[in-house]
């Protein structure tokens, strides 16, 4: 196997699926990535057999083959090394590649290519078209939310709602939920649920090109594409839990607040709070929201007033404070609103002003205040 | 029915129940009292104690198959008395049922001599001071074969031979001659620790493995033990006026793999007692790494009436009138005991002399097992608490009050100036201290002898040597302690769940969460019963990681189970231990001068600085003996 390719191209296709390769894996093999030419075509992929990515490049081929070869030396290889032609050179009996440069020569040991688990075929039932933007900006609003708990698989991942006129996307960890409604991008003819892991979605939110990028779904596996590069994916094959049943209708204590100012107030007065809990209060009272905590351990104390819009009944409820900094540095409004209940259930939080064809909730529990 | 018919079948069923023989039902009745050449021994033994004895002699052949015999001086009997002795239910010991109700005894149920005389052969003589012949009986599977007289010394002579001769399945039953032998040796060991003021030989086969004279506790268990391991122990000594509790307890670091080395004595008799045994384990807190049992030997005294000993023939259970009563109290007493003394280990180089002991399996282990890295002997310098050393200093944490801070701070040993040494007087050390306290501090940092290496561990000067601590672990101590207050003395905060948690449960662990409800939202779980044996958690504790609800529960429910003293377990200790593991400073951050002492500080004002709430050691001190040692200075 033998092609010639210039370095930063190959460097540029490398980064793109690089974030597949596993740091740390059980099997060897995955930390390597597979390179198969075929006439002036190099094909790279990476997979952690849950994910998988390949990404496509035209170089001057010399001799077909295929050939794993160890990602991260491979990589900092290729970052270290100026904006060059490079010869890239396998010996596929022994394994050894031989990359050739103007004055240096690097040899790395790779696997056979056999060794390398097979990237699944995809049979496409229907695609979907999504702008990069719309991709970008829906995964980074809400992926924060992910559950890391393995237990309930199905809350590890995304949930995307595909539906003839709108795709919704929800994420949620239990505490507090995420949801997104996208109108307005056409007509589909797919309508779906499927569950993507979150590793893959942050992938996607990395590689999303700008204007059209696809969405295939068939009955295991989701795959994005983006000009020459795929990401594949399996689904998430669990139920995803009625996040419906839990978002409530009737919350009719409205709360409209500057964002920054809350976020800021915020984050100050967290720094009060305890080292286990993180909690806040919030104690409502007309036009005046005052954000307190108090630090059992150390004896420390912050509260923070906050102006606002609030004219229903005076009310105290209690947060987790990185759940409320999370939520409000994720929405892009000026000011949002809050809608609550009571002191024990959920609050839902949305951007004052929605962005067009956008609609943007956020909920989260409250933590019960010790009285 | 006609009346007939009845009486008919009356007849019928009766005509098939009859009275037993005598022979028979003492050989039913030995299965029970005389289980193995151990029971005879223990059951003799006894005797001789009641009797008011000053020396016991026990000689064993063929591990108790073909001879135990017993020898004492004590009181004697009659010849009358001597052949009633063999009678069921004959005994001196208890006289009206008022008598069962407040045993001082050891023996009283009169059962022991008929059922050793009905499966061997026993020849007894006896002579009380006032006769002038004793009498000699010999009784063969409860038939008398001989009843003469005869001269000897006051006192009585049991032999027990060819036991079990006729009950071969009870014979082809026993263990092996060392297993039984052990079992025996056992006895006589429990019975030796129990009764310090009596005398006691014992042999087997000719070999002399015990010869004890007259002593307090304290020196029959240097006897027993060696003095060496003695050094090792802690004296434990309570009093109420419900009970009063005496005897020693061994430092964490002696504590072996199996619970031979624990003696319980309830008014001086061997019993097991689970209770106990979890009270004094308990005690020791995390001190001990898991699987690992303390030595103790402890001897509760109380009221004959709080107790029953009478569960089983053989004695080895018993019922307290009020048991969480005496948990308690053994608990807090060991705990005491331990958290005053420096459970610092010390690392010595030397190699390992044998120990002292006279029974070679008593012998302790002394080997920390699970920190092979180290080679340590148990006691190389006697830790003694008139010496300055941290258990003078640290030892009573919970009466730390202000006014010892002066005093304190003169002895403190780590923050002293690295000029000064042992010469030094103290007052000027005094001096010192306070010069610096008055300063603010001013002067920390490199005025004082304490150093981080590998930014790993905190070396600092001790009066008695060098100290070394590991800093993740102190700090690990510090937090937890920190976060298991912050508990106390904080109401819970509980974090809603947005899709509420439906748990299936068995019907015991549902009217467990019923049952504990209250307790679990003070952990802060607030959970709801759904009928059904479903529980719905609706919240969990803040600090609880996301997703484990369900597990955490079920993990609480479990150690409640595993546990039969609800008091000793919290859900939020094992809370505060992940807790404090997680945000402790880890083997590898840099720790300026100040911060070290500030952690030093700190861990000794926790409750137990020693060991971190996981059981790994904390510090480990080296002698100045012992560095002295290997610089030939010695």
């Amino acid at each position: 196997m033998k092609f010639i390719v210039t370095s930063s191209e190959l460097q540029k296709a490398l980064t793109k699926i690089s974030g597949v390769v596993p740091s740390k894996s059980t099997l060897p093999i995955l930390e390597n990535i597979l390179f198969d030419l075929t006439k002036n075509t190099l094909k790279l992929s990476a997979t952690d057999l849950e994910v998988s990515m390949s990404a496509t490049i035209e170089v001057k081929g010399a001799e077909d083959g295929k050939i794993a070869v160890p990602a991260k030396r491979l990589m900092e290889t290729i970052r270290a090394l100026p904006d060059i032609q490079l010869v890239f050179h396998a010996d596929l009996s022994a394994n050894r590649i031989k990359m050739i440069t103007e004055t240096g020569e690097y040899v790395l040991m790779g696997e056979a290519s056999d060794e390398f688990p097979t990237i699944p075929q995809f049979k496409a039932e229907e695609k979907l078209s999504l702008s990069g933007d719309l991709l970008r900006r829906m995964i980074n609003r809400m992926i924060f939310a992910v559950s890391t708990d393995e237990l309930r698989p199905a809350m590890t991942g995304m949930l995307l709602q595909v539906r003839e006129t709108e795709l919704r996307a929800v994420v949620t960890d239990g505490h507090r939920l995420v949801r997104i409604n996208y109108t307005g991008i056409g007509k589909m003819k797919l309508k779906k649920d499927i569950i993507v892991p979150a590793k893959a979605m942050s992938l996607v939110s990395r590689s999303a090109e700008e204007g059209e990028n696809t969405m295939a779904v068939d009955t295991t596996h989701v795959q994005f594409t983006f000009g020459n590069t795929t990401l594949t994916s399996r689904v998430i094959e669990e139920a995803y839990p009625n996040y419906e049943a839990v978002i409530p209708l009737d919350n009719d204590k409205k709360l409209t607040v500057s964002r920054d100012l809350l976020l800021a107030a915020v984050r100050r007065v967290a720094l009060y709070s305890s080292s286990t809990t993180h909690q806040i209060r919030c104690t409502l009272k007309k036009n005046e929201l005052r954000v307190s905590a108090e630090d059992m351990d150390f004896g420390g104390e912050a509260k923070e007033k906050v102006v606002c819009d609030y004219s229903a009944e005076d009310m105290e409820i209690g947060f987790n404070s990185t759940y409320l900094i999370d939520i409000l540095s994720h929405i892009d409004s000026d000011e949002v609103e809050f809608r609550l209940s009571s002191a024990v259930r959920a609050a839902i939080v949305t951007p004052a002003k929605q962005k067009p064809n956008e609609d943007l909730l956020m909920l989260v529990m409250p933590m019960r205040l010790n009285v | 029915m006609p009346t007939s018919i009845y009486r008919e079948l009356v007849v019928k069923v009766a005509s098939k129940i009859r009275i037993l023989q005598p022979e028979l039902a003492n050989k039913i009745a030995a299965g029970e009292v005389v289980q193995r050449p151990a029971s005879v021994v223990k059951e003799l033994v006894e005797n001789s104690i009641d009797a008011g004895a000053t020396s016991i002699t026990i000689i064993i052949k063929d591990a108790g198959r073909s001879l135990i015999q017993v020898v004492d001086d004590g009181e004697g009997m009659s010849e009358e008395d001597a052949l009633l002795a063999f009678e069921r239910h004959a005994t001196s010991k208890i006289a009206t049922p008022e008598d069962l109700e407040a045993i001082r005894t050891l023996g009283f149920r009169g059962e022991a001599l008929a059922s050793i005389g009905a499966v061997a052969h026993v020849e007894l003589r006896t002579r009380r001071r006032i006769d002038e012949m004793g009498t000699v009986i010999r009784i063969e599977g409860s038939e008398l074969k001989e009843r003469s007289g005869v001269g000897m010394e006051p006192g009585t002579f049991i032999a027990v031979r060819h036991l079990f001769y006729n009950t071969p399945a009870r014979r082809n039953f026993l263990k092996t001659r060392n297993t039984e032998l052990k079992n025996i040796t056992d006895v006589v060991t429990r019975m030796a620790v129990a009764f310090p003021q009596i005398a006691w030989r014992y042999e087997s086969d000719e070999e002399v493995l015990l010869d004890l004279r007259p002593v307090s506790r304290e020196d029959r268990l240097k006897d027993l033990f060696g003095e060496r391991q003695f050094e090792a122990l802690l004296r434990v000594e309570s009093a109420n006026e419900y009970l009063k509790i005496d005897g020693y307890v061994g430092k964490p670091h002696f504590a072996r793999k199996s619970r031979v080395d624990q003696f319980l004595f309830i008014n001086n008799r061997f019993v097991i007692n689970r209770a106990i045994n979890h009270a004094v384990f308990q005690a020791y807190e995390h001190l001990l790494i898991r699987g690992m049992f303390p030595f103790y030997a402890l001897n509760i005294e109380l009221d004959p009436r709080k107790v029953d000993v009478n569960v089983h023939p053989s004695k080895m259970e018993v019922k307290f009138e009020n048991e969480s009563a005496v948990y308690r109290m053994v608990l807090t007493a060991v705990r005491k005991v331990l958290g005053a003394s420096d459970s610092a280990p010390e690392m010595a180089f030397v190699e390992q002399e044998t120990s002292g002991a006279s029974v070679d399996r008593l012998r302790f282990a002394n080997t920390w097992q699970s920190r092979p890295e180290i080679p340590r002997s148990p006691v190389s310098v006697p830790v003694d608490s008139t010496q300055f050393d941290l258990s003078r200093l640290f030892g009573r944490v919970e009466q730390r009050i202000e006014e010892e801070r002066v005093e304190r701070d003169g002895e403190a040993t780590y923050p002293i100036d690295a000029g000064t040494d042992k010469g030094v007087p103290r007052e000027r050390i005094l001096q010192h201290t306070a010069q610096s306290a008055t300063t603010g501090g001013t002067e920390s940092g490199e005025a004082r002898a304490i150093w981080q290496i590998h930014n790993k561990y905190i070396l600092s000067q001790v009066k008695s040597g060098l100290l070394i601590i590991d800093q993740h672990v102190a700090h690990e101590r510090i937090l937890y302690e920190k976060v298991l207050s912050q508990f106390q003395n904080s109401l819970p905060t509980t974090q809603q769940l947005l899709f509420p948690h439906i748990v299936q449960m068995s019907a015991s662990d549902y009217s467990l969460v019923k049952e504990l409800q209250d307790d679990l939202a003070k952990i802060g779980f607030n959970v709801q019963l759904f009928g059904k044996n479903t529980v719905v958690i609706e919240g969990i504790p803040a600090d609880v990681r996301v997703g484990n609800e369900a597990r955490i529960l079920q993990d609480v429910l479990d150690e409640f189970k595993n546990d039969e003293h609800h008091q000793t377990i919290d859900a939020r200790d094992k809370l505060a231990k992940s807790f404090a593991c997680k945000a402790a400073v880890k083997a590898g951050d840099k720790l300026t001068s100040s911060e070290m002492l500030v952690l030093i500080d700190q861990l000794f004002a926790t409750q137990m600085p020693y060991v971190c709430p996981h059981g790994r050691p904390v510090m480990v001190k080296i002698p100045v003996e012992e560095l002295d040692r290997r610089f030939g200075r010695s």
